[in-house]
């Protein structure tokens, strides 16, 4: 076994897939505080923590500031801390999680989403509306944040970045078979919802 | 029909829904912003960096987790030995000293502990080949004091076997301490000029590991660690008197006034430690004053009675007033102990007179009395208490509907009624 641990440390890019890579990057990261590694993780998982934040908090600037604090928790985080991280996945996701609950909490509020589209696409993207596809999209979203917290979590990581239901329930610290659950209710309701509109 | 509207329908939204990933620009990140914020925060971890890099040092514990993360479940079972045996392999070969302290933060219940132990085990190898006795008593007092703070950890961690595994590391602790015991008398015997030192080193780690297993015992999880708070407490004592007798005989060369002060040390000590155990007494006392559940409370009679009290007389089987019976009970037990460390009292103030005297080791005797006496205190209120603590969570569970009796560390057998919860509390 630590054979084949050791043939991984010296051949890292050519054999690995991105699973394996990720877990070589946590390695290292955690016994070599290398921000190199920690550099491609931030690269792997920008994106979909940036749309995991911004689904919760609705607004570019907070979810730019939210993001980029996730990832400077999560690195203090590896390099301080012992305990076992099973996959980086899970463990920034949860950390995303927490910092917008913090967020929240600091602004002495529940949780709010836009619901006004008028506002935030006059503001931030008038190209879209041109295209009609985009419309589209933009009803379903909103329709989306018509749903509770718990299916939205589930809707997005499932279906948006289309993750294992495994990684979703590790991300949610929940068994494999609640999220199934979770993702038909989650999935009923949508559809209510759209077929509603 | 209805069900293939609903799948084409389904396939539909799917379809849209991953499009709001690679088509909709605003749930998107900007890339400029994906770049300067990754530069900023290279600069920042560079930072934070700079004092903290670990340069080259390998550590198993985290190649142990990288190599179970890359096993799927099923097989992990299996190849665990297997991982096991390589880094104890892998230990063995890149030198013992450095690899120990790789594995530093392994926990008993733990895989990697085994790796500890493995290498503990080899340094202790070592020292009995080529060190002398005094080495092997250091060596091993740093492995109980080791064994104290992992007891500390396990219970902090809050696993679900944690009094477990945290009993598992005070068993182990009070071997390194019976190997440290036997070093001493070595180190009395053939290498009495050496009896300071180790005396120095004794006294230091055992205060250490008593308040290590304080702190334990402050958890509430049930562990006993009286005996072997004894165990280290004696051990002192023991190289105490070493001192005391080397001297007298002449063979170490120290000041009476430092031998003195020793044997002053160990005065203060067992004194406080029966005040402790009044403190114990008196929580105890007020904790079983809140439980309102009938209780028989049947003590271990070697421990309590051994001084003047028959034994089996605190039996209490007939309740009439269920909560006054309760409070009785545990008010017999800790009067009992508070009485019997008011007693110890005396001892120690005979002990500061021999001291005076320059009756060292007699003084010493004196002290050994007292401090076996609030030990035996000590271990009869830690028991109650943790029957009580029982007791407490029972009804508060609402297990308890009918009368509880508690069976304190006894192989007497207790016969029960149908109606009755009997819970067994073996501290030690």
């Amino acid at each position: 076994m630590l054979f084949r641990c050791n043939t991984f440390l010296f051949y890292p890019s050519i054999y690995m897939n991105l699973g394996i890579k990720e877990k070589l990057w946590l390695l290292q990261v955690r016994t070599q505080k290398d921000p190199e590694a920690f550099g491609y993780l931030y690269d792997a998982y920008i994106e979909k923590i940036y749309r995991f934040v911004y689904f919760k908090v609705g607004s570019r600037e907070e979810a730019e500031d939210i993001a980029s604090e996730v990832f400077l928790k999560a690195w203090g985080y590896l390099i301080e801390n012992d305990k076992e991280i099973k996959s980086f996945a899970g463990f920034v996701f949860r950390v995303a999680r927490n910092q917008v609950i913090d967020f929240y909490r600091a602004r002495g509020k529940r949780q709010e989403f836009f619901l006004d589209p008028e506002m935030e696409i006059g503001k931030e993207d008038k190209e879209f509306r041109r295209v009609e596809a985009n419309q589209e999209l933009e009803k379903l979203l909103l329709t989306i944040k018509q749903l509770k917290q718990e299916y939205q979590e589930v809707v997005l990581l499932r279906y948006v970045e289309e993750m294992s239901i495994s990684e979703i329930a590790e991300i949610l610290s929940k068994s494999t078979l609640n999220v199934r659950v979770t993702l038909h209710r989650a999935g009923k309701k949508l559809r209510e919802l759209v077929g509603a509109e | 029909m209805a069900s293939k509207f609903t799948k084409f329908m389904e396939k539909n939204l799917q379809e849209q829904l991953k499009r709001l990933r690679t088509e909709y620009s605003r749930i998107n990140p900007g890339q400029s912003w994906v770049a300067s914020n990754r530069s900023k925060l290279m600069g920042q971890l560079n930072n934070t960096t700079i004092e903290t890099r670990n340069t080259g040092k390998i550590n198993f514990h985290f190649i142990y987790q990288f190599c179970s993360a890359l096993v799927p479940n099923q097989l992990y079972l299996v190849v665990k030995p297997v991982i096991a045996i390589a880094l104890i392999g892998a230990i063995a070969t890149s030198g013992w000293i450095a690899s120990a302290s790789a594995t530093e933060n392994c926990l008993p219940g733990e895989v990697c502990y085994g790796v500890k132990m493995a290498a503990e085990k080899t340094q202790a190898a070592m020292v009995a080949m080529t060190g002398t006795q005094k080495d092997k008593a250091k060596l091993h007092l740093e492995f109980a004091s080791r064994r104290a703070k992992e007891a500390k950890k396990v219970m902090e961690v809050k696993k679900s076997d944690a009094p477990k595994q945290a009993q598992v590391a005070i068993q182990k602790l009070e071997e390194s301490i019976q190997t440290v015991n036997n070093a001493i008398k070595a180190v009395k015997e053939d290498k009495p000029e050496q009896i300071m030192e180790v005396k120095q080193e004794v006294e230091k780690k055992t205060d250490e590991i008593k308040q290590t297993l304080k702190e334990v015992d402050e958890t509430s999880g049930g562990v006993g660690v009286s005996e072997a708070t004894k165990i280290v407490k004696d051990t002192n004592l023991a190289a105490t008197e070493a001192v005391v007798v080397t001297k007298e005989a002449g063979k170490v060369e120290v000041s009476d006034a430092d031998v003195k002060i020793m044997v002053e040390k160990a005065i203060s000590d067992t004194l406080s430690d029966g005040g402790d155990v009044k403190e114990q007494a008196e929580i105890t006392t007020e904790m079983a004053k809140q439980i309102q559940q009938p209780i028989v409370v049947i003590p271990a009679p070697e421990i309590i009675f051994s001084s003047s009290t028959p034994t089996s007389t605190i039996v209490v089987p007939s309740i009439t007033t269920p909560t006054s019976t309760t409070r009785a009970s545990v008010k017999i037990v800790v009067d009992l102990a508070t009485k019997q460390v008011e007693e110890t009292k005396k001892d120690l103030e005979t002990a500061k007179e021999l001291v005076n005297n320059n009756q060292l080791f007699e003084a010493m005797q004196a002290v050994k009395t007292a401090t076996d006496a609030t030990s035996k205190a000590s271990q009869a209120v830690q028991q109650i208490k943790t029957a009580v603590e029982v007791v407490t969570e029972k009804v508060i569970d609402s297990v308890a509907s009918s009368t509880i009796v508690i069976v304190v560390n006894t192989s007497t057998p207790v016969i029960v009624t149908s109606t009755t919860n009997t819970v067994k509390v073996n501290s030690k």
